[in-house]
């Protein structure tokens, strides 16, 4: 009986000490632990540094000579959907190329870590590697698709439904590369400065009373 | 001491050269062969994986490949991926792509009888579609449509065609395991289906389409039943020099057969190694390059288990593969392929080009032929 009223509370305790103890345990082993990941992610590519950019370099290429060559139309998408995936990798692989090797950088600021401000910037810096990584790879890919569609749809499209999903394709991807041209997120723009910046905003029309959407670009020289 | 360890590791080389150098001998030795030859000629089938439609499915050492396991399902041990997959193959070749759907989806129609009379001498069409749901232990797909339809025109001066065309749905079933000792591995692997397929062999002539009903015409006859592929795999990792050698026996416990006269026969279309048990012997090397890995295949073809010898139609291949890019290529005295393969995280986008002597040596007609293959990840 005493067992069934006071089970449930020994239990919790339990656990929560045993939690406690494996939380210590793990906090003594952080270090080793990311020493260990390091050693095991050294290498992230099979055969070489550059074979995601050089393979979707590859489908790009095959995938425009395979579009502008053919005549039927079936295989004129499936080498359009070739040219997507082409362009795809290649921005996987400059993102690759870019991004920090997160284990290594998280041991290298653990391993340094002497005074707190050091070790903040050290955490900043690899969270700021990783936006520009992203950013640039999303530079690339929309600024290569939008290039891709629109040259698509006015060289050699026949078919006016798709010269017209081409066209609506290449655009949204023209406002895409602008975008990550200029915006940068917040550890980015902390470790490597800005020099332009673009923020929507909504105006409130006095004649309407309607909110309009905008973008704000602002230059710093 | 380190000019021992350089020679003894120079000798071991050149025993490895050796030996494939011999091995390669032996298999221009088999090939120079004639006397296991039959003199059957026609080949159309579909196949259930871009690999086998890429390489002419002499894949059955080809380790690693999403879809490995349906070149050889003793492969499933070392090749098993997780999740769901939607698989769609199609030749897309114009006017047979048409007359197929039609033949083999839409009611018989007097119609669909005379366009298969406007099409090329010869004109096929193949397809093939599969969601399959992968776990590390076994597989399991659904194939609605595995189909394929022939028409061959002959007797111009009064029109006669034979057609071979069947569709087939099936729920199968796969697994396998690899068992590794002493720097061998040996792995085995098997396929289980239930089919449930319609089909037509024979042939009609255009004044049968003025004068019959067209479903008398076309009679498809209805089958279904349980079959099982079987697959072994030997690869010894230490002598590289041995090949990986991979076996494979397909729709084992099948009660279709080679109608012998109608393989001889300059008119009728008798489709090989498609619906009845057949079995090959694959053989392999995997070479690692700087920048990318090649794949070099043999597939030797038998009628039954290991029975009659097909030589007219083995296969030779080569595939070569840099992170989701594959390029791959298929070889044989009837039909060549190239293909091309792109894949990101979520799908993969296939095309290949093909050249068929589909009447083989009995007649000169050719057919040339593209198709795409389409596979979403999730």
């Amino acid at each position: 009986m005493i067992f069934r009223s006071f089970g449930l509370p020994i239990i919790t305790i339990l656990l929560i000490a045993s939690s406690e103890v494996l939380g210590n345990e793990r906090r003594g082993r952080s270090l080793e632990f990311l020493q260990q990941e390091v050693t095991k992610n050294q290498k992230r590519y099979r055969y070489n540094r550059y074979e995601r950019i050089i393979s979707g370099g590859a489908a790009f290429l095959i995938g425009n000579i395979g579009y502008f060559t053919t005549e039927s139309v079936t295989l004129e998408l499936a080498y359009s959907g070739i040219q997507t995936i082409g362009i795809l990798n290649i921005g996987d692989g400059i993102y690759d190329y870019y991004r920090p090797t997160f284990d290594r950088e998280l041991y290298k600021v653990a391993r340094n870590s002497k005074n707190p401000n050091s070790t903040a910037y050290g955490v900043i810096k690899t969270l700021a590697q990783e936006e520009k990584a992203k950013r640039i790879s999303l530079l690339w890919k929309s600024s290569l698709l939008s290039v891709q569609y629109l040259s698509n749809a006015y060289l050699k499209s026949d078919e006016e439904s798709l010269k017209d999903i081409y066209k609506f394709l290449g655009g949204v991807n023209i406002i895409v590369a602008g975008y990550s041209y200029f915006y940068r997120d917040k550890y980015e723009s902390f470790i490597f400065g800005e020099n332009a910046q673009i923020q929507p905003i909504l105006f409130r029309s006095n004649q309407t009373e309607n909110d309009i959407p905008g973008l704000v670009l602002s230059y710093r020289f | 001491m380190w000019t021992n360890f350089v020679l003894v590791n120079l000798n071991r080389d050149a025993d490895n050269v050796l030996m494939y150098f011999r091995f390669v001998y032996l298999l221009i030795l088999l090939f120079s062969e004639s006397v296991f030859s039959l003199p059957l000629v026609h080949q159309t089938r579909p196949h259930f994986s871009f690999t086998q439609v890429g390489t002419l499915d002499a894949c059955g050492v080809y380790k690693g490949r999403k879809d490995s396991v349906n070149c050889n399902p003793s492969l499933f041990d070392s090749s098993s991926y997780e999740g769901l997959v939607f698989f769609l193959t199609s030749k897309t070749d114009g006017d047979s792509v048409d007359s197929g759907v039609n033949l083999l989806f839409e009611p018989i129609e007097e119609k669909t009888l005379k366009e298969i009379f406007e099409l090329n001498a010869f004109a096929s069409w193949d397809a093939n579609s599969a969601i399959e749901f992968r776990t590390t232990l076994f597989y399991i797909s659904y194939e609605p449509i595995y189909a394929t339809a022939n028409f061959y025109l002959y007797n111009p001066a009064f029109p006669e065609v034979s057609v071979n065309s069947s569709s087939q749905r099936r729920i199968n079933f796969s697994s396998g395991k690899e068992f590794t000792f002493a720097g061998q591995k040996i792995a085995v692997g098997g396929s289980l289906f239930y089919f449930d397929r319609s089909e037509y062999v024979g042939s009609f002539a255009l004044l049968d389409v003025n004068s019959r009903e067209a479903s008398e015409i076309l009679e498809f006859e209805k089958t279904h039943g349980i079959e099982a592929d079987l697959g072994l795999f030997y690869e010894h990792s230490e002598y590289r020099w041995i090949p990986k050698v991979g076996v494979v026996i397909r729709n084992l416990g099948s009660d279709d057969s080679i109608d012998d006269e109608a393989a001889i026969s300059e008119t009728s279309i008798e489709s090989l190694m498609l619906y009845e048990t057949y079995s090959k012997l694959d053989l392999g090397y995997d070479f690692k390059l700087d920048l990318g890995a090649v794949g070099v295949g043999v597939s030797l073809p038998f009628a039954n288990v290991f029975d009659d010898f097909y030589r007219d139609y083995s296969v030779f291949s080569l595939s070569y593969s840099l992170w989701d890019l594959e390029l791959m290529g298929g070889v044989s005295k009837y039909n060549n392929v190239l293909a091309l393969k792109f894949a990101s995280i979520s799908n993969s986008i296939g095309i290949y080009y093909g050249k068929l002597d589909n009447l083989g040596d009995f007649s000169e007609v050719e057919e040339e032929y593209a198709g795409i293959s389409l596979e979403i990840f999730i």
